[in-house]
């Protein structure tokens, strides 16, 4: 246990409406018996998943915005809410995160500076000529040039420019743990390599990056290990490379061959065929006990339906799925 | 190949108080019948406003100081607004940007489908509802989304909805602005493929608006690469991904994230501003094989091989 980072034990979550009339009984199961763990080695593992399958309530749950119905998430060997009730400054100041939007996160009335100097005062990180010169110092850690950045307000910068003073934030608190909650999917192709390429930097300086999304390209191109979520369950993990060279599930199958390739004489093939009807089911997520992918998988069998493949390991990589038994 | 729609010059800028924001700065195009025409380029380059400006769907304070648009002939922009009112739908439709989620939530799919058509054809309630149901059908919608209500349907879905309805009055050129952003991949292989169903099975003409050049790699048969409202490159989807010719392009490319390749390379420095391009080839500042002539003179956009053109002093372009 004290070589993880943060482990996530048999978490499961369920949103319920405490409504009245018809809403009362609507019950969403966001994550269920989700477990995983990053290492105290700084590494990049990427979760990824479509919308609504239960990425941003991770997130969520790792930075105390919600509580997890059962199951427990560690942090460093103790549990999140029992951080954020005796450590909590100390906790924030080593899980950080950074947003999707980069338009949203900027209080349009006080320059930019401002973001910077809040972190540097709260975590009382260094004061006068030093902390002006941290500023500088990881300004241009992210490529940005202070004298063009310092002094303005977030209307006169782009988003790519935003996106990296969120960047160049988490340079200066240097957290132990990063949640990036789809940092790119904002910003222009080629401005993305760019960010990507500071992202996967900050593994020198220590810092372990959570990265989620929904864009199996990008998670390719940062990550070391790689996580496939799917409505509230991963069903795939392994080494980015045996996953994405190799995969098991056929959810991930179905996500691999469906991404563009970059290449006008490799186009697709094949075609998607989804029945709507099979589509509608799913919208009740609670009473599915069995695998979630069982509605649109082509190998669906009886059992799929009703329970949930054990994790079974084949070389790096581990499955859910009872073509592997 | 027959030239559908042609643009020469266009201008589309919007009046701000500090001056013209130049969005659309003098674009020449030519769409030909029965192809895909891909506009590629980053955000802010002008493509949604391009398509708006032909389709003289924008409002105020955005305007055309000159430029014509040719469609069979037509001069489009000097048509008054009622004739060009019984063009659009019938002849050239559009697919919003977002427009999955511009469908009314409280509202049926069929009354919705049905209020477009009767609003630009003059037919009975079930004759529209019989174009709406071979609309649907053409796109592989099954004809139940009719009783629907939006919410009821995923993204992808309602996306769907919403090029079935472009389809309704069997127009000539279908304008997909971004029909593919926001899905997951699995809908949008979908769309994608139903885009490309629009020019092989009904002979329509698309021109898709996208800045993912992986999704023009897949459907495209032209693309155009545009940049702070110049079209910089023009060509086949093959030449473009086999041999980009012009800096921009290249660029652009290098950094599609891939499966296949793991190292990714970006476009250093920042989009200009479309209040002030840069002077003489507005990608100067940007560009690694700058020379002295790029920050004083223009380039302009020369064919260079048969149906490929680009906008370089390296090929020319004087």
């Amino acid at each position: 246990m004290n070589n993880t980072l943060l482990t996530f034990q048999n978490v499961s979550k369920v949103f319920r409406r405490v409504g009245f009339g018809f809403l009362s009984k609507t019950a969403v199961q966001a994550l269920k018996d989700v477990s995983f763990s990053l290492s105290s080695e700084p590494e990049v593992l990427a979760l990824v998943g479509e919308s609504g399958s239960g990425k941003s309530t991770i997130c969520r749950l790792i930075l105390g915005l919600e509580e997890p119905t059962s199951g427990e998430i560690l942090y460093r060997g103790k549990s999140v809410s029992e951080w954020l009730k005796n450590n909590k400054k100390e906790y924030i100041r080593e899980v950080q995160i950074i947003f999707q939007d980069p338009y949203e996160v900027y209080n349009p009335f006080y320059r930019v500076d401002r973001v910077l100097w809040m972190a540097i005062k709260k975590f009382n990180i260094a004061s006068g000529d030093e902390a002006n010169r941290l500023i500088h110092e990881s300004l241009e850690a992210v490529g940005l040039r202070p004298r063009e950045i310092l002094g303005r307000y977030p209307h006169q910068l782009s988003g790519g420019e935003r996106q990296r003073i969120m960047l160049s934030r988490i340079y200066l608190i240097k957290p132990k743990l990063l949640v990036a909650d789809e940092p790119v999917s904002m910003l222009d192709a080629s401005l993305r390599a760019i960010f990507l390429d500071h992202l996967r930097d900050f593994k020198n300086l220590g810092i372990s990056t959570l990265y989620i999304t929904h864009d199996l390209n990008t998670a390719y191109y940062i990550a070391d290990r790689i996580m496939i979520i799917y409505s509230g369950r991963i069903l795939e993990r392994g080494p980015t490379e045996d996953v994405i060279k190799n995969p098991l599930h056929p959810y991930t199958k179905m996500l691999i061959t469906s991404i563009p390739v970059p290449d006008p004489n490799k186009r697709w093939q094949d075609r998607v065929v989804i029945d709507v009807a099979k589509l509608q089911k799913v919208s009740g997520r609670e009473s599915v006990s069995g695998c979630p992918f069982y509605n649109r998988c082509q190998f669906a069998m009886d059992r799929c339906e009703r329970n949930f493949p054990e994790t079974k390991r084949i070389n790096n990589q581990e499955v859910n799925c009872f073509l592997y038994e | 190949m027959n030239t559908i729609l042609e643009v020469e010059n266009l201008k589309v800028y919007f009046k701000t108080i500090l001056g013209d924001a130049k969005s659309v700065d003098g674009v020449s195009l030519k769409v030909f019948e029965g192809e895909i025409l891909g506009i590629a380029g980053e955000s802010g380059c002008g493509k949604s406003t391009l398509v708006e400006g032909i389709l003289k769907i924008y409002k105020p304070p955005c305007y055309i100081p000159e430029g014509k648009v040719y469609y069979k002939g037509i001069d489009l922009l000097s048509l008054p607004e009622e004739e060009f009112r019984k063009l659009r739908w019938k002849e050239l439709s559009y697919v919003p940007q977002g427009s999955m989620n511009s469908l009314n939530p409280v509202i049926k799919i069929e009354e919705q489908m049905i209020d477009g058509i009767l609003s630009h054809a003059d037919i009975t309630y079930r004759e529209a509802k019989e174009l709406a149901l071979s609309a649907l059908n053409s796109v592989g919608m099954p004809p139940d989304v009719l009783e629907m209500y939006p919410h009821e349907l995923s993204g992808g879905m309602r996306q769907r909805v919403c090029i079935a309805m472009s389809l309704c009055l069997n127009p000539k050129i279908v304008f997909a602005d971004e029909p593919i952003t926001g899905l997951d991949v699995v809908m949008q292989k979908l769309n994608l493929q139903t885009l490309g169903d629009l020019r092989d099975k009904y002979g329509i003409t698309v021109v898709m608006v996208a800045h993912d050049m992986a999704c023009h790699a897949e459907i495209c048969d032209r693309i155009c690469i545009m940049y702070a409202g110049k079209v910089l490159e023009v060509g086949s989807t093959i030449d473009i991904f086999s041999d980009p010719l012009h800096p921009y392009t290249k660029g652009l490319l290098s950094a599609v994230p891939s499966l296949e390749k793991r190292n990714l390379k970006g476009i250093p420095g920042l989009a200009p501003s479309p209040l002030e391009w840069p002077s003489g080839c507005r990608f100067h500042p940007r560009c690694s094989y700058r020379m002295k002539i790029c920050e004083e003179e223009e380039p302009v956009l020369e064919e260079v091989q048969p149906g490929r053109s680009v906008a370089c002093f390296l090929y020319g372009g004087r």
